[in-house]
């Protein structure tokens, strides 16, 4: 019992640590090319669910439209490149700069709405870029999507898969570390107020608006930047790659590792990108268990985790407890 | 230090305040009393910029604030209290207090505030990495209390502070807003618990039904026939 608290502190104190030693060991030990680009996947959805967290985790904005920002940001690096020819480097900060005005153009005028209502508007943004993305061919090239995007190069190196994953790692350990910074100071704490209640959060100071715009903005500028990666990776997008189904995926990613917590929507990145993988033999039945997991994932979601396993651990095997309370009235 | 004329504020078709008129001094404390659905709380709701009235004028420390975002109104110091505590439950104490501070940007003077907090309740400190949620009603209400104190005030607006306390812990709130008018922070209070509030504040203003009934020196409030049989349930 005591062991198990110990390891689940030191997960909570270095996560960034174990995920920065997990990322850069898994592509040196698996070599299997299928898996390596599972790994590459990870990476991906490891960087859209610690993202999408700032805003949904941390501020509480239910997003819908998180895998739309990635597109946005796939398609910014992919007509820059194939039309302009501008280099990876670029394209790298113009997707982000892309998706962060989309964000904007999002967040500023529905972030007055709430919980479900968010969601719906999200939703249909997500849509309506698709839509655009469909129609616009002078643009987008339409359904055929476009094709050869060049492969990412900084100088003279040309990037092979595994400097797509390091430099996904990269991204995920500066979006994880910045979460972390983010949760210790004032500004942390005022989107965190602003979660639990705004009426609250608005009554000391925080300006609300700013604050949530804010965490969109920055969660849709970091989807968008993963969003380049993917499509020099790839070096093919079509609308179909990032559909409303892949905001869903991500935001049970961030659901299931726990919201609000730092390592926990990586985590669940990677479980829900290897598992479907794993349970591929079983194809009729991996749903089900992909649906199982989400179930425990939601009850979990309360209290996070590790706290879930450790007080199901303690009712197993500990003596009873009584959890300490605050005195009399 | 506050002053209010001629409010009047509307819910759609519904007038909740007809064209109201108060003061709030320095080193004063004054308490709003009345009943149920009176205007108490839109009062205070007016006052810290949340609800927008229709006419009329709030001035604070010789500015007009109608209008002003309501993060501007705290940076003003203009600080309120609201109804029913909300504390941040999933929060530890701590970052409950350190919230409060929010509007502030000196660091020394948070830190100084953080201390003033806790000599004011040593409870408090206690428990201080504690989450707010372990915390007892009583014990909310002054963490509630504790975090406005850290932004600094120059004015404390206090809504229903012993709303759902049991009667011991209501006095000891009564003595924490001494304590606080004591340093030289002066308090609107709005109370249902009209004997309370009349015992701790200076003045007193009645509202009924959006209008203010009567205003006097709480001492003398407390001995009027009408206010007695009214709201201070004495026959």
């Amino acid at each position: 019992m005591k062991q198990l608290k110990q390891v689940l502190n030191f997960l909570k104190k270095h996560s960034i640590l174990v995920v920065a030693l997990i990322g850069i060991l898994a592509p040196i030990l698996i070599t299997n090319t299928y898996h390596v680009h599972i790994i590459l996947m990870c990476m991906m959805y490891g960087i859209l669910a610690s993202s999408l967290n700032i805003a949904v985790g941390m501020t509480g904005l239910s997003n819908l439209a998180h895998a739309t920002f990635f597109g946005i940001g796939a398609y910014a690096a992919a007509i820059l490149n194939s039309r302009y020819g501008l280099p990876f480097y670029i394209t790298f900060f113009a997707g982000g700069i892309v998706a962060m005005a989309f964000g904007f153009i999002l967040g500023a005028p529905t972030l007055r709405l709430k919980g479900v209502f968010l969601a719906l508007v999200t939703t249909g943004f997500g849509q309506v870029i698709r839509i655009l993305e469909i129609n616009w061919v002078s643009l987008t090239n339409g359904p055929m999507g476009i094709s050869g995007i060049d492969g990412a190069k900084i100088g003279g190196y040309k990037f092979s898969t595994n400097a797509y994953i390091y430099y996904g790692l990269a991204l995920l350990v500066f979006c994880m570390f910045m979460s972390k910074r983010l949760m210790h100071t004032k500004v942390g704490r005022a989107l965190f107020a602003i979660k639990y209640d705004e009426t609250v959060a608005r009554s000391l100071g925080v300006n609300l608006y700013f604050y949530k715009v804010g965490a969109y903005v920055l969660s849709a500028c970091i989807a968008g930047m993963a969003g380049t990666i993917f499509a020099h990776y790839v070096s093919f997008i079509s609308p179909d790659t990032f559909t409303v189904a892949d905001s869903t995926t991500v935001l049970c990613m961030v659901i299931l590792g726990g919201a609000g917590s730092l390592l926990g929507p990586v985590l669940g990145a990677f479980i829900l990108t290897i598992a479907p993988e794993i349970f591929r033999f079983a194809q009729t039945y991996r749903m089900i268990f992909i649906g199982a997991v989400m179930v425990i994932g939601v009850i979990a979601n309360e209290r996070g985790w590790g706290q879930m396993i450790s007080a199901k651990f303690k009712g197993l095997f500990g003596k009873k407890t009584v959890e300490k309370e605050g005195g009399k009235a | 230090m506050l002053e209010i004329k001629n409010l009047t504020v509307r819910y759609g078709n519904i007038t909740a305040l007809h064209g109201i008129s108060m003061e709030v001094r320095e080193n004063e404390v004054v308490a709003l009393v009345g009943n149920n659905g009176a205007g108490k709380t839109t009062t205070l709701r007016s006052i810290s910029g949340q609800q927008k009235p229709v006419s009329g004028d709030i001035i604070f420390r010789g500015e007009s604030i109608v209008g002003k975002p309501v993060h501007k109104i705290v940076q003003m110091g203009l600080i309120h209290v609201p109804e029913g505590r909300k504390i941040f439950t999933k929060l530890t104490i701590r970052e409950n207090l350190l919230m409060g501070a929010f509007a502030l940007k000196n660091k020394t003077e948070i830190a100084s505030n953080l201390e003033r907090v806790m000599e004011v309740f040593p409870k408090l400190k206690e428990r201080i990495n504690q989450l707010g949620g372990t915390l007892s009603g009583g014990e909310q209400q002054m963490l509630a209390v504790g975090r406005a104190m850290m932004a600094s005030p120059k004015l404390l607006l206090l809504d229903e502070p012993s709303l759902g306390l049991a009667p011991q812990i209501v006095d000891v709130i009564g003595d924490t807003v001494l304590d606080i008018a004591k340093l030289g922070i002066p308090i609107l209070l709005v109370e249902q618990n009209a004997n309370l509030a009349l015992e701790i504040s200076n003045r007193a203003y009645v509202i009924e039904t959006g209008n203010i009934m009567m205003t006097a020196d709480s001492a003398e409030l407390l001995k009027d026939d009408t206010i007695q049989k009214t709201y201070l349930g004495v026959s």
